[in-house]
């Protein structure tokens, strides 16, 4: 009977999306994880099943993000278990007023400022140093884009809470001054307001910065900013970056590093270099190498990889992590692990 | 008969001036045909390495005023990924993120979604006239079909391509094949058009292959499904908003 059932559903589900035209799509992805932390190794599995439902109309768009993500590891009892989590990081639907106006109600990304590692704007400062570039969830929310002129645009954004003190909005303004894309951003969370500016262009060499200044709630204001820039060789086949980081309200001492992190930072720090350069061999094989550094205390985690793209959408990937601090640093073996292996497939579907 | 050969002689000396093309002439008449106010495609792109392949499917719009282009793909892997180009910015939309990003003008040089055509190849719509001058050398034959060779140097330092070759059919004046140089006289790439259609008052290539000559068995080649020129496109089209629709 159940069997029936679920079969019932299954086609009724097929036939909506046959019939609205739902597009279906998403990703797997599998990390097999070899870590050696404390002298001791330890394997771990993440299998991450994502299933993308969308649907584009001429005056609306609908979209939705839904994870299966299965983790097989040790928790920190060390006792060895499945734990299975879903979650939706997005959901939402964009409506289009005017080719100018649209708006969107729900959970969605939000992206103030130059997205990318230390952007000081960022809502959701967590930094995952085994990807530095997976997706984060979104926020709940509405937030409205108005295109100005062809390279203007005017966001808008806001997460209503029950309590007013609790709610968040910002306000992010860009144009194109002299092929620079530069903008104003003023961002209102529950306990830290922030306003500030950011750049992004070519003299040469590609550059791009951040700054903004925070009026903090808790114990003083502070200010954070980036500076980057970024280059090909090779006819593009080689492309590397190199951005630095810096928050007023880092701290000075090793002290500070086991504490959680109470203000509007990535880190505990003050000071940070982000260094990333890919090669690209050919339309399937590339090698890259990334490093996030604590400038203050001399630590780093380094990460070079290698990825090879089976077939359309398919791709395998061999990464090694490296924490190069001591226990006194940030980014230290015992905390992170001193070396680490994680292997990739990742399927488009 | 003898005065009338003679006359036939004197009066057809006369004319071949008139009928003879200079290298500029036959370079004119190509950009006539090659640039267009302004143009809607569908295309396939297939990146062959050494048999293994890749496709890439795309739409594309362009216009010539303000140096305009927009792309966006429709295969399954790429889906959603759009670029916008205006004058000499590229800007790419990454769906995931539902964001714009700004491209910097050193990854123009790389290879769209990993193929053989760069971003500059594919963006750089100026017509020949203005960038190159052109000597004309001896004649050709390609696939039965009699050519014009020319020889393009590039007028100033700001060209993709130092030096081009084009061989160029002379009945329809479209370049069949051109081959790409570096200042150094390396040969870097050679394209090949093929399937040619009448459309409008134009001819067009609907298959352009382009071969990377630094390296091995790479071939990339882009097939236009649909084409139009000199279309009626929606004011406001070519912005950044736009690219979040």
């Amino acid at each position: 009977m159940k069997k029936i059932f679920l079969s019932l559903v299954i086609i009724i589900c097929l036939s909506f999306f046959q019939i609205y035209a739902v597009d279906l799509s998403g990703n797997i992805r599998n990390d097999a994880i070899l870590l050696y932390k404390n002298n001791l190794f330890s394997y771990s599995n993440i299998l991450e099943n994502q299933l993308i439902l969308a649907r584009k109309t001429e005056y609306w768009r609908y979209h939705s993000d839904i994870r299966l993500l299965v983790f097989t590891g040790k928790d920190s009892a060390g006792i060895s278990s499945t734990v299975y989590l879903l979650s939706v990081p997005r959901i939402y639907i964009k409506y289009f007023f005017s080719p100018e106006i649209d708006i969107t109600i729900g959970k969605n990304n939000i992206s103030l400022g130059n997205i990318g590692l230390f952007n000081p704007f960022e809502t959701d400062k967590t930094v995952n140093t085994a990807d530095v570039n997976y997706d984060k969830s979104g926020i709940t929310g509405f937030i409205i884009n108005i295109g100005i002129a062809d390279k203007s645009l005017l966001k808008a954004f806001g997460a209503p809470s029950p309590n007013p003190a609790d709610s968040s909005w910002a306000l992010d303004i860009s144009t194109n001054v002299s092929s620079f894309d530069i903008g104003c951003v003023v961002l209102r969370k529950p306990d830290d307001t922030s306003a500030g500016f950011y750049f992004k262009g070519d003299i040469e060499l590609g550059v791009s910065g951040s700054m903004a200044y925070h009026f903090y709630n808790g114990s003083g204001d502070f200010l954070e900013t980036n500076l980057g820039t970024d280059y090909s060789f090779f006819d593009g086949k080689l492309f590397s970056s190199l951005l630095f980081y810096y928050n007023q309200k880092g701290s000075d001492t090793s002290a500070a590093l086991n504490t959680p992190i109470t203000y509007s930072g990535f880190f505990h720090s003050k000071l940070y270099m982000y260094f990333n350069s890919l090669y690209t061999y050919d339309e399937f094989l590339s090698f890259g190498i990334g490093s996030i550094g604590n400038l203050s205390d001399g630590s780093a985690v380094i990460f070079p990889s290698v990825s090879y793209l089976i077939s359309d959408g398919l791709t395998l990937s061999l990464q090694y992590n490296n924490a190069t601090g001591n226990d006194k640093q940030e980014f230290s073996g015992n905390s992170l692990g001193s070396h680490s292996i994680i292997f990739k497939v990742n399927g488009k579907l | 008969m003898k005065k009338i050969t003679l006359f036939l002689i004197i009066f057809l000396s006369g004319c071949l001036p008139v009928l003879s093309l200079t290298a500029d002439d036959i370079l004119k008449l190509v950009d006539k045909n090659m640039t267009f106010e302004t143009e809607r495609g569908r295309a396939v792109m297939v990146i062959d390495r050494d048999g293994r392949k890749i496709t890439k499917e795309f739409i594309v719009y362009g216009a010539r005023e303000g140096n305009k282009f927009y792309a966006e793909y429709l295969n399954q892997e790429d889906k959603g990924v759009k670029y916008l180009k205006l004058e000499k910015e590229l800007w790419i939309y990454l769906p995931d993120a539902d964001d714009i990003l700004k491209i910097s003008g050193h990854m123009l040089r790389q290879g769209m979604m990993g193929s053989d055509i760069s971003y500059e190849d594919i963006l750089n719509d100026e017509e020949y006239t203005k960038k190159y001058s052109a000597a004309l050398s001896e004649e050709t034959i390609i696939d039965n079909i009699k050519c014009y060779n020319i020889e393009l140097t590039a007028k100033s330092d700001d060209a993709t391509y130092y030096r081009q070759k084009m061989a160029i059919d002379k009945v329809r004046l479209i370049p069949l094949e051109i081959t790409l140089y570096a200042k150094s006289g390396r040969e870097l790439k050679k394209m090949k058009l093929a399937n040619i259609k009448s459309i409008g008052k134009r001819y067009f290539a609907t298959v352009i292959s382009f071969v990377d000559l630094r390296k091995n068995n790479s071939i990339t080649t882009i097939e236009y499904k649909e084409i139009e020129f000199d279309i009626a496109v929606p004011k406001n089209f070519f912005s950044k908003q736009i690219l979040k629709r």
